[in-house]
C-alpha cells in the first residue's frame, strides 16, 4: 500500500502546482512574458515580420515572442481547432476579415474596441470593414489587392482600359485573367457595380455588364480567361503571357523568376468607372480570448501597427500593403510600392457580416462565371440569380 | 547552433508553460489528472474487491480459456473504462457551466490508448503463468503507458514533432536530435520488453498447443526473438545517424578487444544454439553435472538454468554441455535403473535372501513393474559375504535418493523380521607366540579383530 500512497501525494502535489500556475495573476502595465504568435508569412517576406517582432523584444527584453508560421490556407482551420480547447496563439497575424465573422460569433477573441478606436492609425473604410455591431475583434494589419502584373520587356505602357485590353490582344498582346467571383470583383467595379448588391438585369451595369464584357473578350485568343490563378501565374514567370491580373501578395513569388527589371504593375484597367477597384484583402491582428497575457498581446498589436512598423512592412516590396494612415510613401522612389498605395484607396471592403455568407456567395458566382463563360447562362440572368440569392447583409 | 537549439526546445516548453497558465486550459489539465487519481483509487477498491478474488482460482492453466480471458481484460481493463467515464461526466459538467471541455476531449484519449493495450496484454496474459505476467505487467505494459500517456498529453499541448526535430548533441561529427535519442533509449528498451514479452508468450502457446516440449520450435523462436532485437538496435542506431566512417573506424580499432572479450560469450551463445536444435537438452531435463541431480528449468541463449534437488537454481554456461561430460536421465525415456548393494552373511539362504529384496523393492509405490525389479549376485565368494546389487526402476530421476531410502528401510525391517545377518567383514589374525603373549586379552568378536597365538587356543 505504499506505492498507493505515493501515487496519491505525487498526484496532489502535480494538482498542487497547478493550481498555483493557473493561479497566477496577470501583471498588467509591465512588459513581461511570454506570447505566442502564430503568422503566415512565408519567406522571405517573414523575415520583416520577424524583424519587427525582435525589435519589440530589444525594446523590453523581459519579453519572449514565440513565432510559428502556418500556411494561409490552413492558418484559419487551426487556430479554430486550437481556440476550442483553449489553446492556440495569443496573438494572430494573417486572418483576413471575411475569416473573423465565426471567431466572433464563438467568442473566441478578444475584443479590441478601445485599442481600434483610439487609434488614429487605420482608414475608415478599412475599419468599417471589422466593426461587428459596434465593437472590434481585429485591427488591420497589413493588406493586398488585385493589380495588373505586365512584362516591361514586351509591354512599353500598361493597360489603361478594357477597351484598349481588347485592342492589344488584337495586335497580338497576350492576357490572363482569372475568372472567380473574388479575383475578379475588380471587373463589376471597372462597370461601377457595388458589393452583393444592385446586380440588377441590366446588362450595361455591374455584374451583368462585366459578364458581357467578358464573354466578348473571350472570344480573343489572346485573352485568357481561367479559374486557375496559379497557371495563369506560372505561364506570366515564364513569359508566356504579358498581363496577369493578380494579388498584389504574389509579387515575391513572380520575383523568383522575373527580375524587377522585367516586369512592373499597374493599376486595374478602368471601364465605365475611370478606377476600377478590386476587393480589398485585409490581413488582422487578432488577440486569443482565452490569453492570460491579454494587455501585453493588445501593447504588441500597437506596437505592430505604428507608422514606423508599417513603413518597414511598406518597404518590405512584397506586395503587402500598409493599413496606417500615416505612411506616405514617395512615388519617386518606388513605382510598386505608390501603385499598391493607389490601387488600395481603390479598392472595396466588405462589411463585415458578410464574412458569414463569403464562402457561400465565392462558391455561387465561381459557379455563375463558369456557366456564362460556357455559354450556358446569359450575364443578365446571372445577374439577377446573384442579386436574389444573397440579400444586402445589412438588410 | 546547439545554444540555438536549446534555447528553441526551451522556446517550446515556454508554450507549455504559456498555455498551463491560461485558466479555462489549467482547469482542463486540473481536472484530467484528479480524474486520473480518482480512478485509481476507485480501480484499486474495485480491484481488490471483485477481481482478486476470482483471479486467483482461475488463472491456473486448467480453467477454461474464455475465463481466463475474461478475468484478465476485467483486471486490465477497469482503469480505463472508469476514468473515461469520469471524463465524460466532468466533460458535461463543464459544458454545463458554459467552459471549454475540448481539452479534456482530447485527453481522454489516454485512456482509450490504455485500454485497447490492456485488453491486448490480456491476451498474453492467458498463457502466462503468475510470475511471467508479472514481469511483463511491470516490465513493459507499465513503463509502455506511462510513455504514451506523457506523450499524448504533451502533445495536446505542444509540437513534439518539432520538439523531436531539435538537435541537443553532436556525436562522432553526427547530430543527433532528441527524436533519435528518445528511439535510440527508452524506445529501444520498450521494443526489447515488446520482443521478450511475445516470445514468452510464443513459447507458452507453442508447447500448449503443439504438446511438444521439444527445442526445435523453442530454438527458431528463440533465434526470431534475438533477430528482432537486433534488427530494433540496429533500427535505433541507424535514427542516430551516426556518421558511418567514424563508426567503421571505431569499431575496427575495438572489434579485436571485443572479440576476445567477447568469445565465450559468443561461445556460449553458439553452445545454447546447438543445444536446442540437437535437442540435447530441453525444459524439464533430469540431469546430473558436478554429482549434482537437477531439473532443467530454462535453456536460454547463453546459459542453461537447473534446479536442483534441494531446490538451488545453478546457472551453467551452455558450454559446459558441449564440452564436458554429464549425466541426462530423461533422454529417449525418462525410466532410469538404479541400484542397492546389500552385503548378506554367508549363513542366509541366498535364494531367500533374493525373495526378501525382490519384494522390498517392489513393495515402492514408485519403482515401476515394468521393467521387472532384478538382483543380481555380484560376490558370492568373496572374504566374508555375498554382495547383492537390486536393481530397480523408475521414471522420476529427481525421486531416486528418496526411493532409494524407502526402499532401503524396508530391506532392513525385513532382514531384520527374518533374521538375516548383514554381517560385517570378519578379519581373524592369527599372531606369533611373542605377540599373543603381548596382547592375551585379545579377542574375536563380531566386527573387530581378535588375536590368537599360532597354534594356540584363542
Amino acid at each position: 500500500m505504499r506505492w498507493k500512497r505515493r501515487c496519491l501525494t505525487i498526484g496532489y502535489a502535480l494538482l498542487a502546482m497547478l493550481i498555483l500556475v493557473a493561479c497566477q495573476a496577470p501583471k498588467v502595465g509591465n512588459r513581461h512574458g511570454r506570447l505566442v504568435i502564430w503568422h503566415d508569412w512565408p519567406e522571405p517576406e517573414s523575415g520583416v515580420l520577424q524583424e519587427i517582432l525582435h525589435s519589440y523584444e530589444v525594446l523590453y527584453p523581459e519579453v519572449r515572442l514565440v513565432t510559428n508560421y502556418v500556411p494561409s490556407d490552413q492558418i484559419a482551420a487551426r487556430f479554430a481547432e486550437d481556440v476550442a480547447t483553449g489553446l492556440g496563439p495569443d496573438l494572430l497575424i494573417g486572418l483576413e476579415t471575411h475569416e473573423l465573422y465565426d471567431f466572433v460569433e464563438a467568442e473566441q477573441l478578444l475584443e479590441l474596441t478601445a485599442y481600434a478606436l483610439a487609434s488614429d492609425h487605420f482608414q475608415p473604410q478599412i475599419l468599417d470593414a471589422l466593426r461587428h455591431d459596434k465593437a472590434f475583434y481585429g485591427v488591420p494589419f497589413a493588406a493586398s489587392t488585385s493589380v495588373m502584373f505586365y512584362n516591361t520587356e514586351r509591354a512599353a505602357e500598361p493597360v489603361a482600359t478594357l477597351d484598349e485590353m481588347v485592342v492589344l490582344a488584337r495586335r497580338g498582346d497576350r492576357f490572363g485573367i482569372p475568372i472567380g467571383f473574388g479575383e475578379a470583383y475588380w471587373g463589376v467595379d471597372a462597370f461601377n457595380g457595388t458589393a452583393f448588391r444592385d446586380a440588377d438585369v441590366d446588362p450595361n451595369a455591374g455584374f451583368g455588364a462585366w459578364l458581357t464584357w467578358a464573354l466578348q473578350a473571350q472570344a480573343q485568343p489572346s485573352i485568357l480567361f481561367d479559374g486557375d490563378k496559379a497557371a495563369l501565374r506560372g505561364l506570366f514567370m515564364r513569359g508566356e503571357i504579358d498581363y496577369y491580373v493578380g494579388q498584389s501578395s504574389e509579387l515575391n513569388t513572380i520575383r523568383q523568376e522575373l527580375s524587377d527589371d522585367n516586369f512592373s504593375i499597374a493599376s486595374l484597367p478602368a471601364g465605365t468607372n475611370p478606377f476600377a477597384g478590386a476587393l480589398l484583402d485585409v490581413e488582422t491582428l487578432t488577440v486569443n480570448r482565452y490569453t492570460s497575457k491579454s494587455w501585453l498581446a493588445v501593447d504588441l498589436v500597437s506596437y505592430l501597427t505604428n507608422m514606423s512598423n508599417q513603413r518597414k512592412i511598406a518597404h518590405g516590396d512584397f506586395g503587402r500593403i500598409p493599413v496606417n494612415v500615416n505612411v506616405k510613401l514617395d512615388p519617386r522612389i518606388s513605382d510598386i510600392e505608390a501603385t499598391l498605395l493607389r490601387q488600395q484607396q481603390r479598392a472595396i471592403t466588405l462589411p463585415f457580416a458578410v464574412g458569414e455568407q463569403y464562402d457561400d456567395i465565392l462558391a455561387f458566382g465561381d459557379t455563375l462565371y463558369l456557366q456564362v463563360m460556357q455559354g450556358v447562362l446569359e450575364p443578365g440572368d446571372a445577374a439577377e440569380r446573384l442579386r436574389l440569392e444573397f440579400s444586402s447583409p445589412n438588410d | 547552433m546547439l545554444r540555438e537549439n536549446f534555447l528553441r526546445l526551451l522556446d517550446i516548453f515556454g508554450i507549455l508553460g504559456t498555455y498551463l497558465s491560461r485558466p479555462e486550459v489549467a482547469l482542463q489539465v486540473g481536472l484530467f489528472y484528479l480524474v486520473v487519481i480518482i480512478t485509481g483509487m476507485i480501480t484499486l477498491a474495485l480491484w481488490y474487491r471483485l477481481v482478486r478474488p476470482f483471479s486467483t482460482a482461475l488463472q491456473n492453466s486448467a480453467s477454461p480459456l474464455w475465463q481466463r480471458i475474461l478475468i484478465n481484460m476485467g483486471s486490465t481493463s477497469i482503469f480505463p473504462v472508469v476514468g473515461l467515464l469520469l471524463i465524460k461526466l466532468t466533460e458535461i459538467a463543464l459544458r454545463m457551466q458554459g467552459r471549454l471541455s475540448g481539452l479534456l476531449t482530447q485527453l481522454s484519449w489516454v485512456f482509450v490508448t490504455i485500454l485497447v493495450a490492456g485488453v491486448l496484454m490480456a491476451l498474453l496474459y492467458t498463457n502466462m503463468d503468475s510470475a511471467e505476467r508479472r514481469h511483463a505487467h511491470f516490465r513493459f505494459l507499465v513503463p509502455f503507458l506511462f510513455v504514451i500517456s506523457v506523450l499524448q498529453i504533451n502533445w495536446q499541448l505542444i509540437d513534439l514533432g518539432e520538439v523531436a526535430e531539435v538537435v541537443v548533441v553532436i556525436l562522432f561529427q553526427s547530430p543527433i536530435s532528441v527524436g533519435a535519442l528518445f528511439i535510440a533509449t527508452i524506445g529501444l528498451w520498450l521494443y526489447v520488453e515488446l520482443i521478450n514479452t511475445l516470445h514468452t508468450f510464443a513459447v507458452n502457446t507453442y508447447i500448449r498447443y503443439t504438446q511438444r516440449d521439444d527445442g526445435e520450435g523453442q530454438a527458431l523462436l528463440l533465434l526470431l526473438r534475438y533477430a528482432l532485437i537486433l534488427a530494433g538496435i540496429a533500427f535505433a542506431l541507424g535514427r542516430l545517424n551516426l556518421n558511418s566512417t567514424t563508426i567503421a573506424a571505431i569499431s575496427g580499432g575495438l572489434s579485436v578487444g571485443i572479440g576476445f572479450g567477447l568469445r565465450d560469450v559468443l561461445g556460449n551463445f553458439i553452445a545454447g544454439i546447438l543445444l536446442l536444435f540437437e535437442r540435447t537438452l530441453h525444459n524439464g531435463d533430469v540431469i546430473e553435472v558436478d554429482g549434482e541431480i537437477a531439473r532443467v528449468q530454462s535453456v536460454s541463449i547463453r546459459s542453461t538454468r537447473v534446479r536442483t534437488i534441494n531446490h538451488v537454481d545453478l546457472v551453467i554456461p551452455n558450454q559446459t554441455f558441449l564440452t564436458s561430460q554429464f549425466k541426462r536421465y530423461t533422454g529417449e525415456s525418462r525410466q532410469v535403473r538404479f541400484p542397492i548393494t546389500i552385503h548378506a552373511n554367508y549363513e542366509n539362504d541366498m535364494s531367500h535372501v533374493i525373495d526378501l529384496l525382490t519384494t522390498a523393492a517392489q513393495a515402492h509405490p514408485d519403482v515401476l513393474t515394468e521393467p521387472a525389479v532384478d538382483v543380481q549376485v555380484q560376490d558370492a565368494f568373496g572374504d566374508n559375504v555375498i554382495s547383492y546389487d537390486l536393481y530397480m526402476w523408475a521414471d522420476q530421476p529427481m525421486e531416486i535418493p528418496r526411493i532409494k531410502s524407502d526402499v532401503t528401510k524396508t530391506i532392513w525391517a525385513s532382514f531384520s523380521a527374518e533374521n538375516i545377518n548383514l554381517t560385517f567383514p570378519d578379519v581373524e589374525l592369527h599372531f606369533n607366540d611373542s605377540l599373543a603373549q603381548k596382547w592375551p586379552n585379545a579377542r574375536r568378536s563380531h566386527g573387530k579383530i581378535t588375536a590368537r597365538p599360532l597354534g594356540g587356543q584363542s
